[in-house]
């Protein structure tokens, strides 16, 4: 209630001040966990940090006595609000490994920051204690054990109590008011006191930054994009508009000296016309997307991570973003600015019914999952309508091992080669044959089938390389129809998951 | 009459000297057209029908798919449309257009011509390429009607082993009993349908007996196996069962029942007399499987006291101790098996046994002795033992030793000269002396391992370009090895230093031979090492 009502009684800039760190913590936490506010919101947040900044620093050079405190105090607040800031820019620049070098720096300097401010605090109250204690001593009373660590008299310092002796501390143990019972060293009081904050500060900003960073993953979503459509073949209607060319009629006896170009350099102007008769998507909703989606919703490219390999193969730019790309250019849904990745263990995290549909792996050498693993990844295709598209990064070994992990995720389903007639194979591309960049782990895409759908894809050729920039040196329509059974399978988990979805809004 | 009767017999002979593989594939496969109904089609359809089955045959499946298209426009009406459909559907199969397959060939079978025997070979097809798409819910529907409307068809008892399989996989166990009991007891069994359930049976008997259930399981047996098979089959069943059941705390009281009743029906097989010769053998072979049992279910004084049997009741001989010695081997006792092995009447292959006896226990100096021996008493196989003793050498990494046999067997055993050759180099390569081994292959004939193992030499003795060499020559001279070779020529490259040259290799590895595994393993190197892509051309439709 006090600060309160101090808070009423400051002048409007504090008021502001305090107003803006408060939207801004709040903003901090929604773009961890609900990311309504897009990106240019925070940055424009973040910015108006900068005359509030620059304010304060000119206010407290008004007063000399509080000057370095101030300046202190609006240094680490500017600190914080200005490295989210930068988090925040190169998130939207998609810099991604900048973005997350500045996080890991952005965080050592917080720590040595708030670092600098426990040995300034403990300073000022061993200063205070020092103070109020030599007033205590005056006295003949005996004085009562000090329990308090921000003063240096008490009683728990400067006891020696490594190697442990039992007999002692069982003697301190049943008698806490006679600190003497412990055998003392030649310990520094003040050393002790410095080792017990920086360990009771570090402990706490781990816990902090732990409890923080568990914010988003607990509570991480997957939504789909909002529409409806139909899960039929794609048809093209192309129209070919004739441009009937303008004739001159010229006079061979004109003075004027008509320039007329070699008949094969005369470009023709054809004007196609190719539109969708249909748009791709699954239910009853307005325009492309599905109807288990949100209006924020998005289709997103999800990475697992594992341990054991290289699951990071063309990732991000110039890799499986492109293929993210494409599917939003060919099916006009709304899809992620980047590409993610996440542990398998991760995929706990997601709750039934807001799970990503679809995630990627790939990779050429070994694939090392713990049972606990297994056991999510079990449940992520299983219970929560999960699938899984794999590809074979290089290696037969990798196509081995894929298969050897599925027989440990899916016991009772064996694989087999997926029909090219199937309709992960048809819609929205008809695929007349399986491309592949190099046959690692044969010439079939195989797949895992249970409860009336796949669960798993697995492509055997490598199709992320021909994805990739320079799509490895395939040929166009080798590259195309790779981008095309990338679409297809994309589209095939998000509308059965959305079917899924439907259904159990209707149960 | 008589003149007609002629001629069909003519025209079935012909057929027969003609189509053979028709008549044959008649047996045995369900998708076959029988001779008769061939002989009954206009000789338009036949031509048609041939031309289809020529290219099927060549499993050349979309020209074969597209015959019978052409059979279907052309002789709708004809007795063999279903089947040309039923084989169309089988190449949309191959050519994996399952679910095509399925909804416009095979249910159109069923659908247009119920009547036919195409139409139960179509059901069958139906469900079993559901399985083969994963659809098991939807195959096990399709294949249980057909198991249960045709058992006695082979495409019921071909649905029940499909079933079987499913149940497998899906691991319910009890479908799985139930069905491999119908293919047991319930299904026809002639020369199409034999394999499949005489499979079952053993099965079937294999998981009552894990049940504990003998006397079921051998009933199963008995449907497959009569007399002296019948015993040992039994025996071969029951042995993994019992050792399982053995291995539990609670199974184990089921365990010594089930190997109490498998030796009680042994005992009853024995023949009252054993006057004659044959009475004998099976009498002994019998006590033999007994032991078999009793060794299975771990009672090793019961062991001792049937091998005591035997040599009562039959006398003893090279079998009996061969048994007993292999036996004592199994316990680890090696100076027993050794006393048995040295009662031997064949001295020699007695001899034999005891230095293998002496390598299993790692006593390199008594088994050298023993074959030292075994090299005087039978002078006539003498370079056969200074080869087991050289292997014997080597086993124990006494490669020096190992050569200097080898080279003496060289001089010695002219005719097998390459043999021991190859054997001195493969020696020196396991010990190290890349040079000498290189001395000797370079003698051996066997080309192109000889060259291979060469450059694997020079490579160890960091002569790059010599193994290259080598590499080259075996690229030029062998096809099916030129994809490897090239690919180590460019590794070789790599442990050379050149870079540059390496990738060169690696590149024409993928530009030559891009279907091949070698290529797949050059253009991962090529990423993940150089960071460089290469094309292997991609796909091709089929």
């Amino acid at each position: 209630m006090n600060s309160v009502s101090s808070l009423r009684r400051s002048s409007p800039a504090v008021k502001w001040t305090v107003g803006y760190l408060i939207v801004w913590s709040v903003l901090l936490i929604e773009i961890r966990t609900l990311q309504i506010v897009s990106n240019w919101g925070h940055l424009a947040l973040g910015l108006l940090s900068l005359p509030i900044v620059v304010y304060w620093l000119k206010n407290a050079s008004r007063d000399e006595s509080q000057m370095r405190l101030q300046r202190c105090v609006i240094g680490t607040l500017a600190f914080v609000v200005w490295w989210q800031l930068m988090l925040v820019l190169l998130d939207t620049l998609v810099l991604d490994t900048a973005r997350a070098n500045a996080a890991r720096w952005g965080t050592a300097g917080l720590f040595f920051i708030g670092l600098l401010w426990v040995v300034w605090g403990i300073e000022r109250a061993s200063v205070y204690y020092q103070q109020v204690g030599s007033g205590r001593t005056r006295g003949s009373d005996p004085v009562p054990p000090i329990w308090n660590p921000l003063n240096l008299d008490a009683s728990f310092y400067a006891i020696q109590w490594l190697p442990p002796r039992p007999l002692p501390i069982l003697r301190y143990l049943s008698q806490p008011r006679n600190p003497n019972v412990l055998p003392h060293g030649q310990r520094s009081r003040k050393l002790d006191q410095s080792f017990l904050a920086l360990l009771t500060y570090t402990f706490s900003f781990l816990m902090l930054a732990l409890l923080f960073s568990q914010i988003g993953g607990c509570r991480e979503i997957y939504e789909m994009p909002a529409g409806g459509g139909e899960q039929k073949q794609l048809a093209q209607v192309v129209k070919i508009k004739k441009v009937i060319r303008k004739k001159y009629i010229i006079n061979p006896l004109s003075s004027i000296i008509f320039a007329v170009p070699p008949i094969d350099d005369v470009q023709l102007e054809l004007t196609e016309i190719t539109k969708h008769a249909y748009q791709i998507g699954q239910g009853e909703g307005k325009g492309a997307g599905f109807s288990g989606g949100t209006f924020r919703g998005k289709v997103r490219f999800i990475r697992l991570e594992y341990s054991g390999g290289d699951w990071d193969q063309d990732y991000g730019v110039g890799g499986d973003l492109n293929m993210l790309l494409e599917y939003g250019i060919r099916t006009q849904h709304k899809v992620a600015e980047r590409t993610e990745s996440r542990t398998i263990g991760q995929l706990a995290n997601f709750p039934l019914g807001k799970s990503p549909p679809l995630v990627y792996m790939t990779g050429q050498q070994n694939i090392s999952l713990s049972n606990s693993e297994v056991k999510t990844l079990r449940e992520y295709l299983t219970e929560k309508h999960g699938m899984l598209f794999g590809d074979n990064g290089g290696s037969r070994h990798f196509h081995n091992q894929f298969l050897s992990m599925m027989n440990r995720v899916l016991p009772n389903v064996r694989p087999v080669p997926i029909p090219l007639d199937d309709v992960i194979h048809r819609i929205p591309y008809q695929i007349p044959y399986l491309p592949y960049v190099a046959p690692h782990g044969g010439k079939e895409a195989l797949g895992w089938y249970k409860d009336g759908r796949w669960l798993a894809y697995y492509h055997p050729g490598d199709i992320g390389d021909a994805w990739s920039d320079g799509h490895a040196g395939v040929s166009a329509d080798i590259w195309e129809s790779c981008y095309r059974i990338g679409t297809n399978v994309t589209f095939y988990a998000h509308s059965e998951y959305s079917k899924w979805l439907d259904a159990q809004n209707k149960d | 009459m008589a003149g007609r009767t002629k001629q069909r017999l003519i025209l079935t002979l012909l057929l027969c000297l003609g189509f053979p593989p028709l008549c044959l594939a008649q047996s045995n496969q369900l998708h076959e057209m029988s001779l008769e109904r061939w002989g009954q089609l206009r000789e338009v359809e036949r031509h048609q029908m041939k031309v289809a089955e020529k290219y099927f045959g060549d499993r050349n499946w979309s020209v074969a798919a597209d015959e019978y298209d052409k059979y279907l426009t052309l002789y709708e009406t004809s007795d063999a449309a279903s089947h040309a459909l039923l084989k169309w559907a089988i190449c949309q199969v191959e050519l994996r257009r399952q679910n095509t397959a399925i909804n416009d060939g095979f249910r159109s079978v069923v659908d247009y011509w119920p009547d036919s025997d195409d139409a139960i070979a179509a059901s069958y097809y139906v469900g079993k390429t559901l399985k083969d798409i994963g659809q098991n819910q939807k195959a096990k529907t399709a294949l249980n009607e057909v198991a249960t409307d045709h058992a006695k068809h082979l495409a019921g008892v071909l649905a029940m082993v499909t079933l079987a399989d499913i149940a497998t996989v899906e691991k319910d166990d009890d479908l799985k009993e139930d069905i491999l009991h119908k293919l047991t007891f319930d299904a026809l069994r002639d020369k199409r349908t034999r394999r499949q359930c005489e499979t079952a049976s053993l099965q079937l008997a294999n998981i009552l007996f894990s049940k504990g259930a003998a006397a079921d399981g051998i009933k199963a047996l008995t449907t497959t196996y009569q007399d002296g098979r019948l015993a040992s089959e039994v025996v071969n069943q029951a042995r993994s069962p019992i050792r399982t059941l053995l291995s539990g705390e609670q199974t184990k009281p089921k365990a010594n029942t089930l190997a109490n009743e498998i030796i009680a029906f042994l005992r009853e097989q024995e023949p009252k007399s054993t006057a004659s010769d044959e009475d004998k053998t099976y009498a002994r072979n019998l006590c033999f499987l007994v032991v078999d049992v009793l060794r299975s279910a771990k009672r090793s004084p019961e062991v001792d006291k049937e091998f005591a049997n035997i040599a009562k009741r039959f006398g003893t001989d090279d079998q009996l101790l061969g048994r007993i010695s292999e036996w004592h081997v199994a316990n680890g006792e090696y100076a027993k098996a050794r006393q048995a092995y040295g009662r031997f009447e064949d001295k020699i292959a007695g001899l034999q046994l005891v230095a293998t006896s002496y390598r299993q226990e790692k006593d390199i100096a008594q088994a050298i002795q023993t074959y030292n021996k075994l090299m005087s008493e039978d002078a006539e196989n003498q370079s056969k033992w200074k080869a087991e003793s050289a292997a014997a050498y080597r086993e124990f990494n006494k490669y020096n030793e190992a050569i200097a046999l080898y080279q003496e067997l060289v001089q010695e055993d002219a005719g097998n000269a390459d043999r021991w050759l190859w054997e001195t180099a493969t020696t020196h390569r396991d010990a190290g002396q890349w040079k000498e081994a290189i001395g000797c292959f370079r003698q051996s004939e066997r080309f192109p391992e000889s060259y291979w193992e060469m450059a694997s030499c020079h490579r160890r003795l960091k002569q790059h370009n010599e193994a290259i060499a080598l590499y080259n020559q075996i690229a030029g001279g062998d096809k099916g090895r030129a994809p490897g070779a090239m690919l180590q020529i460019g590794y070789t490259e790599e442990e050379a230093k050149h870079s540059d040259k390496a990738i060169a290799a690696f590149k024409k590895v993928c530009r030559l031979f891009p279907k091949d595994q070698h290529a797949s393993r050059a253009h991962a190197h090529l990423q993940n090492k150089y960071k460089l892509t290469v094309t292997l051309g991609g796909a091709k439709q089929d």
